[in-house]
């Protein structure tokens, strides 16, 4: 459709009738509330309308079920909005598929779609449904993929954890196996349903699962015997769409991988919290299978059974892969759940142990994200994965981002050493550096030497001379830099430039005596002995974060009352041209002088998010931020390519048929493959 | 039988039958009430086009005969509006968005209901399964929420977007 551009004032009400309040309103109320969700997102006026209108709607629709307006039903005549238990009678009436009046060949429901929240209904409405139009469905299409996202407790991750054991050790009884239930009720249960498919969707041809249902044994819910006439089915498909497979649940024990049908076409799985019967079924489709992305979460089951085969299926994957991410590094919650539950000391159910072992293929040429978020390193009891050694330019030489974890203990705080073989050339195509651990001063100058095209560089909990090291050492390149600030608390440290120094003698590099003289004359002309930020010519964005973990607490602290003064702001920050974004955490604000020149020199505004729970950090506290940036989007501009990249490289929605696809050549590796 | 002189925003005038006319509320009532009897008042139209103004004419001429729609059951008004529309509305309306638009805007100045309905109806089938932004470019409406409101749609609308 054309757009046109002849208004002069295109938000004047008297050239443009969408602005036209009694013109919106019936405009709008023409529409299905699926489209109403549109509208409200295209500007005041009509949010306003459909708000109205969604709120009259609504008033006719319990909220659980207002998803199914998408159920889709041929005969256009008799469009549904919903089904509900409650007006299941009706519809049964009013959609009689014997009536003589139906279109013929187009009765409705001929091809049903379902979302979960409509199978998880109380009394379940989808067993009357089925009751009487099942004979009528050609294709029934169900989506219990998204399983409605419930904040969990502590406890509950254990308890969930701990079903998982026990169900793994005495065998799936799919019998006894009811969905999970969000709404607290008790409903269809899989093993219903299963009959419900059978007895009633006697004309099924084609059956389309997304997702499985939780705690449905990976085989226990269609059997090969279930179909008398085998060939009424034609097809039984269960995937996810886009060539994706992610699961963020730890009830998802079993991976719809099984019955996924030209595994070739999946790129991209993610699995945050992985049990052992998950992972088995993806190790065992290694030759099926071409990976671009994989992260795998926490994963619940002694690590050490699988590691041979891990590397077996890497080494498999290696000419794809491009993303590859152990441990949690997207779901902090689920990440700290975990971390408790260490603390709580039950034993080995955690996922990776002291000891276990990560390798990598000897090379992975396609690799340019590495992400490793499950703590290594780590001393005591702490739970640790060893990571043997590796060269990066070896073994990842399109390696663009790497992310390690903390590595920290009390008195060994070098944990890129600990990676690399040390004695390795440089990587000169690493951008994104995320090291959540501690370094000392010779770390920060091997990062410096070793990555020279650095441009992000995401440092955890550093003492300051630590950080004092990046002005001198750090890539020229370096455009992004995430810090958090940290005093010496014992005396097990001896920096080499002897006392730690203060905030602003760390940002503008004069010395105590210099900043001294500062404020008391006034006088600017002094040069910095000290390095000083200023040496970054290209920063763009800087974070200043309180991300102290608590193994920190024994050797190093936050100072809470330390400011970022105006004399930072003034002989540092003003001083980088180029600096579009600055973040500054509650713990170090910036004081009034500081950020009034930030506004009036360089043109920042500032925003206050105030009791945000970020992700990165659990805190709730006010933060502020001066920037330049319009949108949050282009934080990480760079972050944001390499997604792009990965999800444009995904092939088309798996619906369609691919007229080039081999189907021999894959029966034939399915018979061997599964 | 009665005529009135219809003055449009380009200053030519079209003679219409005031049966024909009836229709708009505006110009009915300027009749009953100022008593525009005589053949030579001429009633301008400030925001509606000689095109326009055909276009309007035309569609009155045709539903002239329509019965006037009855408003009596406003206590419960039906959910489901008729949807439905004649082969020669359906003819009628095949045209460009702009005077699409032109004819909305008219039909909404001279308050002719059926005409402002059908307009409506043909926008509304455009705007099905579009997303707020294609809206947006396909009738040129600047986007006034702030980023704060957006993300706040975005999230309420985020459990119903299907997967």
């Amino acid at each position: 459709m054309d757009s046109f551009l002849y208004f002069d004032d295109i938000n004047d009400p008297a050239l443009n009738p969408m602005l036209i309040p009694v013109v919106a309103h019936m405009i709008l109320d023409y529409l299905p509330p699926i489209d109403l969700l549109s509208c409200r997102g295209v500007c005041s006026l009509w949010k306003k309308v459909a708000n109205s209108l969604l709120v009259d709607q609504l008033d006719q629709l319990p909220p659980v079920t207002f998803k199914i307006t998408s159920l889709s039903i041929r005969n256009p005549d008799r469009s549904v909005r919903s089904i509900r238990k409650s007006n299941v009678p009706e519809y049964l009436d009013y959609l009689d598929p014997e009536d003589d009046d139906a279109i013929e060949g187009e009765y409705p429901f001929q091809f049903s779609s379902f979302y979960f929240n409509m199978i998880s209904l109380k009394s379940s409405s989808i067993q009357d449904f089925l009751t009487v139009f099942g004979n009528h469905i050609i294709k029934l299409k169900l989506n219990l993929d998204s399983l409605p996202r419930k904040t969990r407790s502590v406890g509950e991750v254990q308890d969930c954890i701990d079903t998982n054991f026990s169900d793994s050790a005495s065998g799936i009884d799919s019998e006894a196996i009811t969905e999970y239930d969000p709404q607290g009720d008790k409903f269809c249960d899989s093993e219903t349903f299963r009959r419900l498919l059978l007895e009633q969707c006697t004309n099924l041809q084609h059956l389309v699962i997304l997702g499985l249902p939780m705690n449905v044994a990976a085989k226990g819910f269609l059997r090969d015997d279930d179909f008398e006439e085998p060939t009424q089915i034609e097809s039984i498909k269960i995937y996810h769409k886009s060539g994706r497979l992610t699961y963020s649940s730890s009830f998802v024990r079993h991976l719809a991988l099984p019955w996924i049908e030209n595994p070739v076409f999946l790129t991209d799985i993610t699995l945050s919290f992985t049990s052992r019967e998950t992972l088995d079924l993806l190790l065992d489709r290694k030759t099926e299978l071409s990976l671009k992305r994989l992260s795998l979460g926490l994963i619940t089951t002694n690590f050490a059974l699988l590691e041979d085969r891990l590397i077996e299926f890497l080494e498999e994957q290696k000419d794809s892969l491009e993303y590859l991410s152990f441990g949690a590094a997207k779901m902090k919650k689920w990440y700290d759940g975990a971390m408790c539950f260490v603390h709580h000391q039950r034993g080995c159910k955690i996922c990776l142990r002291t000891g276990d072992r990560i390798r990598f293929p000897d090379c992975m040429p396609k690799l340019k994200v590495l992400e490793l978020t499950v703590p290594i390193n780590r001393a005591k009891n702490f739970t640790r994965i060893m990571v043997p050694r590796i060269n990066l330019r070896e073994q990842f030489p399109s390696l663009e981002a790497l992310w390690l974890p903390e590595s920290c203990s009390n008195n060994s705080n070098n944990g890129l050493t600990f990676f690399t073989t040390g004695n390795e050339e440089r990587h000169e195509q690493l951008e994104w550096l995320q090291f959540k651990g501690r370094i000392n001063e010779a770390t920060m100058i091997q990062i410096g030497t070793l990555f020279p095209h650095l441009k992000v560089l995401h440092l955890g909990f550093q003492l300051l001379p630590v950080l004092q090291k990046i002005w001198s050492f750090a890539s020229p390149c370096l455009e992004e830099l995430i810090i958090s600030l940290g005093w010496n608390k014992q005396k097990v440290f001896v920096p080499l430039h002897g006392e730690t120094p203060s905030i602003d003698s760390l940002f503008t590099g004069y010395t105590k005596e210099q900043l001294h003289y500062i404020k008391q004359d006034g006088k600017f002309e002094l040069r910095p002995i000290l390095p000083s930020i200023t040496n970054l010519k290209n920063l763009k964005r800087l974070t200043i974060w309180n991300e102290s973990c608590e193994n920190c607490a024994n050797c190093a602290y936050v100072r809470m009352d330390d400011f970022v003064s105006d004399i930072s702001v003034k002989f540092a920050f003003e001083k980088l041209k180029k600096l579009e974004f600055l973040h500054v955490d509650k713990e170090h604000q910036i004081s009034k002088v500081g950020r009034r020149i930030l506004r009036e020199t360089m043109g920042f505004s500032e925003v206050k998010l105030s009791g945000q729970k970020d992700k990165m950090s659990a805190d709730c506290s006010d933060r502020i931020e001066m920037t330049k940036i319009e949108s949050f989007a282009q934080l990480h501009p760079y972050y944001g390519r390499i997604q792009r990249e990965l999800r444009a490289g995904i092939p088309p929605r798996y619906e369609k048929k691919d007229e080039d696809f081999d189907v021999q050549s894959y029966e034939e590796k399915s018979e061997s493959g599964w | 039988m009665p005529f009135v002189n219809l003055e449009s925003s380009d200053g030519d005038l079209v003679k219409v039958d005031v049966d024909v006319i009836k229709c708009s509320v505006t110009i009915n009532a300027l009749i009953e009430h100022l008593g525009l009897e005589d053949d030579n008042e001429v009633v301008p139209l400030q925001n509606v086009g000689t095109e326009t103004l055909h276009k309007v004419l035309a569609w009155a001429k045709h539903h002239k005969d329509d019965l006037p729609s009855v408003d009596d059951d406003e206590d419960d008004p039906p959910r489901e509006r008729r949807t439905d529309i004649t082969t020669w509305d359906a003819n009628f309306i095949k045209m460009e968005q702009i005077q699409l638009f032109d004819l909305i805007l008219a039909a909404n100045y001279l308050d002719i209901s059926g005409l402002l309905d059908l307009g409506c109806k043909i926008v509304a089938d455009m705007i099905k399964g579009k997303t707020a932004d294609e809206i947006r470019t396909m009738f040129n409406i600047v986007n006034d929420l702030t980023p704060q409101e957006q993300e706040q749609i975005r999230k309420e609308n985020e459990w119903c977007e299907e997967k």
